[in-house]
């Protein structure tokens, strides 16, 4: 299940369940226009979960909410291609016949499982709605559906739950309501966005096998934002690493932790402590911070922070290409970076010849 | 509470839609509601005049004489047991006027506050989730209440002329923005939260997202604000009244009670004291109310709300305070008594 998807990149019949290519987001603010996501390209198999990694404000949700159209359509602009089952132009579509994919054929999950659901309705009527939005289920049928959804996902006690308000449900059980809802109307691409970040570590593994299992289950395509690499390690089968509204490394979930080619992604794993890690020494952690959006560096976004940046980095914007390392385990075309010094790196970390480089 | 159960379909047939409906719980949360209200002072008082004043209206006309009845004979008699308000400069019962006074002035307050509510509702919402619609009529409401109250409401009765029914019009054109301020005020926070973005996931539609799902959230504001229009509304009515703009002669309203008796305030002061005294304690009342409301629906308040709490508090830290003291003059024998107190 893992990496045999990359070869259909570019396959008209290929069995993604949603391709964007290209995916340009700005918006229209006080500063000017902002892109918030700038070329993006990623395809989901059904049945895989992709993975999206990066830190606050690199353009994860803005993704997300993209391919949903969630964004406010006066102040947002959308460029590129975001297709659905291989036929679908998302961003073609109008409001009114977008809808009908929205719930339905594309589920969505929040981060905050406090305040994505109603206060004021019992977790039941939630429920039956979102079926009843897109079925001509009866309200008993409904019912029913809604019953079997949440013990699918195992929360204690389904009929209790139902007939009890959001906020006498603790955020795990919220969060499993927010799955049911999501995946009420069996969709073919599911959207989490960071779904564990506000729960404790023994609900997120929770929560985790929940998608794992539903995925499997569903057969459902998953696009899985979050910026917990752990999390990624667990439960992606690829990955894709944003920086600053950019894709800059594409590949599987084994590549990225063996052999990741961008000096971003190196310095985001370095920067992770684990079970190995020297307690010691303190965490490698990457210098300066993620520019703003309105002052988007020429050339290499990542230049002014990479410790093996050349002159050459900040001429032009590399390009996203495959990643050509001799000995490496996967096939061409897997693996994409953007970097001009991908394949020179290791060789630079083995002779130590960085510090010299550093100094440019 | 049913159990669950270890196959999933043995459970379903306890699931019926009536179940859950039916709000687990309702009374006893509606009860701790009336207990949190008993508790709260304030609000308490305020609840019971206006019952008081509500019971005036309806039960006082029946009981009093006719306040259309002239009686030349009986003319500014001050209160005695035949006429315990006194009665006006026609012999009419001042009681029998006031407590129809009070059927008019309720019943104009009561049906100003829920159109406007209704009204103000409707367009602070359409403004929170439409920015044409929200450049528009928030101008307009700018507009309106640019004008002073009473001045506005005086002249859309000039242009509709002197009745009841368009009192209440022109009160719930005076008002209405006033709502709609607060109820799209309270939609622009409430439009943030994820579970509107989550609905809109979801596929539900603009109409369903606005109506059904953001109206009840923005109820505890609406209720609030219903409440101060109410009083404002009979203050208004009143005025409107007393400056012979509001509810026509002969109809008693407490306002134009208030006109017949100002010429006559030295010789028969009971013909403005009563329905004066009236105004004023149902304003105070259901701004009394009000307030309670607010409080009691304002989540955050809980803490401070039960009386019978504060005093155990109170009482716990006072026996506190008493035991320190004590222990301070037991376990410090050389303490001079002057300090320790």
């Amino acid at each position: 299940m893992t990496t045999t998807h990359a070869e259909n990149h570019d396959d008209a019949g290929s069995p993604d369940v949603l391709r964007v290519r290209d995916l340009r987001t700005s918006f229209a603010t006080e500063d000017g226009l902002v892109t918030a996501v700038d070329g993006v390209s990623f395809h989901v198999a059904r049945g895989e979960i992709l993975g999206i990694v990066g830190e606050s404000g690199c353009g994860k949700s803005v993704t997300a909410e993209s391919v949903m159209r969630l964004l406010d359509e006066d102040t947002t602009d959308y460029d590129g291609s975001v297709t659905f089952d291989g036929t679908t132009e998302l961003l073609e579509l109008t409001e009114d016949q977008m809808r009908p994919y929205r719930g339905s054929r594309l589920g969505m999950i929040f981060q905050d499982p406090m305040s994505s659901l109603n206060p004021v309705y019992t977790i039941g009527n939630q429920l039956i709605e979102a079926i009843r939005t897109h079925t001509r289920l009866t309200k008993q049928q409904a019912a029913d559906k809604a019953l079997q959804m949440l013990q699918i996902t195992g929360i204690p006690e389904p009929e209790l739950r139902l007939r009890q308000y959001p906020h006498q449900l603790s955020g795990g059980q919220r969060q499993r309501v927010v799955i049911a809802m999501a995946m009420c109307c069996e969709p073919d691409l599911l959207i989490a966005d960071e779904p564990t970040t506000a729960l404790d570590v023994t609900t997120q593994a929770q929560i985790l096998r929940l998608i794992d299992d539903l995925r499997c289950n569903y057969d459902t395509g998953t696009m899985f934002i979050t910026h917990d690499l752990g999390v990624v390690a667990e439960i992606c089968d690829r990955v894709i690493v944003m920086y600053l509204g950019q894709v800059i490394e594409d590949t599987d979930v084994h590549t990225l932790f063996d052999e990741p080619a961008h000096p971003y992604t190196r310095g985001l794993l370095a920067s992770t402590p684990s079970l190995e890690t020297d307690n010691s020494k303190d965490l490698p952690i990457i210098p300066g911070a993620v520019p703003t959006l309105t002052q988007v560096p020429d050339g290499c976004r990542f230049a002014a922070r990479c410790p093996f940046a050349i002159d050459e980095c900040t001429r032009a914007t590399p390009e996203l290409r495959p990643h050509q390392r001799p000995g490496s385990h996967t096939a061409a075309g897997d693996h994409l970076v953007r970097c001009i010094r991908a394949e020179e790196i290791p060789d630079l970390l083995s002779t130590g010849d960085e510090q010299e480089d550093t100094d440019d | 509470m049913t159990h669950s159960t270890t196959t999933p379909h043995s459970a379903r047939p306890d699931i019926t839609v009536g179940s859950l409906n039916r709000i687990d719980k309702t009374r006893s949360r509606r009860s701790k509601f009336l207990r949190r209200f008993a508790a709260h002072k304030l609000a308490f008082t305020g609840g019971s005049i206006l019952v008081i004043v509500t019971l005036v209206a309806i039960f006082g006309p029946m009981l009093t004489p006719s306040p259309f009845d002239v009686a030349g004979a009986n003319r500014l008699q001050p209160p005695s047991l035949e006429h315990p308000f006194g009665t006006d400069n026609y012999g009419r019962d001042v009681l029998a006027r006031v407590a129809e006074g009070a059927r008019v002035s309720l019943f104009v307050g009561a049906f100003t506050a829920v159109c406007t509510a209704v009204l103000g509702c409707a367009v602070g919402l359409y403004a929170a989730y439409n920015r044409v619609a929200d450049m528009i009529l928030m101008r307009i409401s700018d507009g309106l209440m640019a004008f002073p109250a009473i001045l506005l409401a005086i002249a859309i009765m000039a242009a509709l002329g002197q009745q009841t029914s368009n009192v209440i019009i022109a009160l719930t054109i005076v008002f209405t923005p006033y709502v709609a301020r607060i109820v799209r005020s309270s939609a622009l926070v409430v439009r943030e939260q994820t579970f509107v973005e989550a609905l809109k996931a979801q596929g539900a539609s603009r109409t369903r997202i606005i109506w059904i799902n953001i109206a009840p959230n923005v109820v505890s504001p609406l209720i609030v604000q219903a409440t101060f229009v109410f009083a404002d509304s009979i203050i208004t009515e009143a005025a409107l009244s007393f400056l012979g703009a509001g509810v026509p002669p002969p109809a008693p309203s407490w306002g134009n009670m208030l006109l017949d008796g100002k010429n006559l305030i030295y010789t028969a002061w009971w013909m403005t004291v009563f329905p004066g005294v009236f105004i004023m304690s149902t304003i105070l009342a259901i701004n009394l109310l009000g307030d309670g409301l607010r409080d009691l629906l304002d989540p955050t308040y809980r803490s401070k709300t039960s009386g019978r709490k504060r005093k155990a508090r109170k009482a716990a830290r006072a026996a506190a305070r008493q035991t320190a003291a004590h222990q301070s003059t037991a376990s410090r024998p050389t303490t001079r008594e002057g300090e320790s107190s």
